[in-house]
């Protein structure tokens, strides 16, 4: 809950509820996501959705089941928040079909995410959507386990793909406001 | 069989090596003891099953004599024929040579009917780190990546193209396979890699592109005179290339052929708006202003986003704009905006190397790196100018609320080496910006309001942010 809570200040939920707009918040690294008490069997887990007014993302807190490892947490993370049916006030920033294939950390710090997007044609996306579709993923998993300071994304095992058309798919992003 | 052994030449990081070698079932066997020993593995027989084992640079290799199986790293791989023992020589067949050993141990392998050449990479070696070919409408653009800066020259005599260096090859990756109407082959060589055209006489032009280093050969067909030709050596690019005489501008409407870019489901497509948009900027800078204008494509073509400021950098110009259309997960988006690049939101691997590994950054690579991030620092105070500029004229010319000048790690812009700008006109993705793109008076007030704009920047800046 503390990780889901210093989350939800870095994306400003404290500054729309009223009172002082915090001016520096920085993300702080607090570890993976809580692992639950024994029997509990779930963690918390922060999302992010589109928020249709803004077109920003907007941070929610779900929960998914629990985890032994990094690698296997995010892939759980990953099936649930493709799938996952969004808040009503937000909207998915992926396309249908996405699914998570591997994850794996070549280095300290940077894990590579490896996608599946089945159908052969790629889903035609101006620069805003893949951008909030990127940063969906990579502040969904660099803020919510530590051990991803950045994050590079592969789809169908590949660097360039119809799917990333206009940001640097060779880089590994780092969380973005 | 002793009859039949072959006059080899086995020749290891340019020594020639005392080995025996005789054909069989299609390949030749070659005899592999004095091959690894010069390339320092150790090598035994187990006692009982007889198989044999290499140790070579960590690796383990593991093979019988009534096998055509090698167990590599615990991997099984094939052989085109299984070894021969006579005696205590040990033939295996040609492809082991080359297929497995060398790759396995990063050297490079040539072969002929009478020869084996295995070369390690040595320090004086320059490294080619990839070569592609790519069919572009009507011309091959053929480009060989190394990893530094190095000195060539380039003959063509009738349908051989002959690329020399002064120093020896190290090809880290393989060649790529030909399936061009103008190629032939490609064969790499111990100091020069030969291009074999399929016409002689085809026009064979070349330049480099920096960061990172490349060396690009243009091939087209000639008109109908089959004569040869011998264009004059070209050494690496001047060190202070002269600018272009006019204020030049690359414009690149995004996307094309099968890359749709954003769609707004009733036919509307990013890449067929962009040209549009595209051709009525180059109009006006042409027409209003006297600019140069070079379009990084013309028709409905697919190409490489690095190509596209390669294309900048070839030309030297002094502005890239790179024109797209939005879209959104939401229809309540809208408006233009105008982007330039940053880094910020993306890691370096040697940044966080650096930050794991406590390194200091003295490498050569490291520095060329540094040096390359400082140059994209000073084009990005002129792209900043620039995009100001450009939103603002947007803004002013249709009246629509400036969303701003933004900044994303877009792969199109890295790599100018001149100012670099992205804008998108407008959101596919919501009704009232579909209905205006599409009307041709509105896509012309935008046009004009990016000429006007790339004007102001001319006028400020002059040459000011020409650094090639």
């Amino acid at each position: 809950m503390v990780r889901a809570l210093v989350l939800a200040l870095f994306f400003g939920l404290a500054a729309c509820s009223g009172g002082n707009t915090p001016t520096t918040l920085q993300p702080q690294e607090t570890g993976s996501p809580e692992q639950p008490a024994s029997g509990e069997g779930k963690a918390q887990i922060t999302f992010f959705g589109v928020n249709p007014g803004s077109g920003s993302l907007q941070p929610f807190v779900g929960e998914i089941p629990a985890f032994s490892s990094p690698e296997k947490g995010i892939l759980i993370m990953l099936d649930s928040y493709f799938a996952m049916k969004f808040p009503e006030h937000l909207v998915s920033p992926f396309p249908r079909g996405l699914r998570p294939r591997a994850v794996y950390f070549p280095s300290k710090g940077m894990c590579v995410l490896d996608l599946e997007f089945p159908e052969a044609e790629p889903p035609g996306m101006g620069s805003e959507e893949e951008s909030t579709m990127v940063y969906a993923i990579v502040n969904g998993v660099s803020l919510n386990f530590s051990e991803a300071r950045s994050v590079k994304i592969l789809i169908n095992g590949r660097e360039a793909s119809p799917f990333l058309t206009h940001l640097d798919a060779s880089a590994f992003f780092k969380p973005r406001k | 069989m002793l009859a039949l052994l072959l006059a080899f030449t086995i020749i290891i990081d340019q020594a020639p090596v005392p080995a025996t070698a005789f054909p069989q079932g299609g390949t030749t066997l070659i005899e592999l003891q004095p091959i690894v020993r010069e390339l320092g593995a150790t090598f035994g027989q187990f006692e009982l099953t007889q198989g044999w084992r290499i140790e070579i640079e960590g690796h383990t290799l593991v093979f019988g004599t009534d096998s055509q199986f090698v167990v590599v790293d615990g991997e099984l791989k094939s052989l085109s024929t299984a070894p021969v023992i006579q005696g205590e020589k040990c033939f295996l067949p040609l492809d082991f040579y080359d297929g497995i050993l060398c790759p396995l141990i990063g050297a490079q392998c040539r072969s002929g009917t009478q020869t084996l050449i295995i070369s390690r990479r040595t320090a004086s070696d320059l490294v080619i780190t990839g070569v592609q070919l790519h069919y572009l409408t009507g011309f091959t653009k053929l480009v060989i990546m190394l990893e530094q800066e190095a000195t060539y020259s380039v003959e063509t005599e009738n349908d051989t193209v002959r690329i020399a260096f002064r120093r020896p090859l190290y090809f880290q990756n393989p060649l790529p396979e030909i399936k061009d109407p103008l190629v032939r082959s490609i064969v790499p060589g111990r100091q020069e890699i030969i291009v074999q055209l399929l016409n002689a006489g085809s026009n064979v032009s070349s330049y480099t592109l920096q960061s990172p280093f490349r060396i690009v050969l243009d091939i087209s067909r000639a008109p109908s005179r089959a004569v040869s030709s011998t264009t004059p050596a070209r050494q690496t690019p001047p060190l202070s290339p002269s600018p272009p005489s006019r204020f030049t501008v690359v414009l690149d409407p995004g996307h094309g052929g099968k890359d749709t870019g954003a769609r707004n489901g009733e036919g509307l497509t990013e890449k067929d708006l962009t040209l549009r948009a595209a051709l009525k900027v180059r109009r006006i800078l042409a027409d209003q202003y006297g600019y140069d204008v070079v379009m990084t494509r013309q028709d409905d073509i697919d190409i490489d986003l690095d190509e596209r400021t390669a294309k900048a950098n070839e030309v030297r110009a002094h502005a890239f704009i790179s024109i797209h259309a939005n879209s959104a997960r939401t229809s309540s988006a809208h408006g233009a905006e105008v982007y330039y690049l940053t880094l910020d939101t993306v890691d370096r691997q040697l940044q966080v190397l650096a930050e794991d590994e406590n390194l200091s950054p003295t490498r050569t690579d490291d520095i060329q790196f540094i040096l390359w991030d400082l140059a994209q620092s000073a084009t990005i105070r002129g792209s900043a100018s620039l995009a100001d500029l450009t939103a603002r004229s947007i803004a002013d010319a249709t009246g629509l609320p400036e969303r701003g000048v933004k900044q994303a790690p877009f792969r199109v812009l890295m790599g100018a080496t001149m100012p670099a700008i992205l804008i998108e006109l407008g959101f596919l993705t919501n009704p009232k910006d579909v209905e205006m793109l599409q009307s041709e008076e509105y896509l012309t007030l935008q046009a004009q309001a990016v000429a006007d704009a790339v004007h102001q920047f001319q006028i400020q800046t002059g040459d000011r942010w020409f650094v090639h």
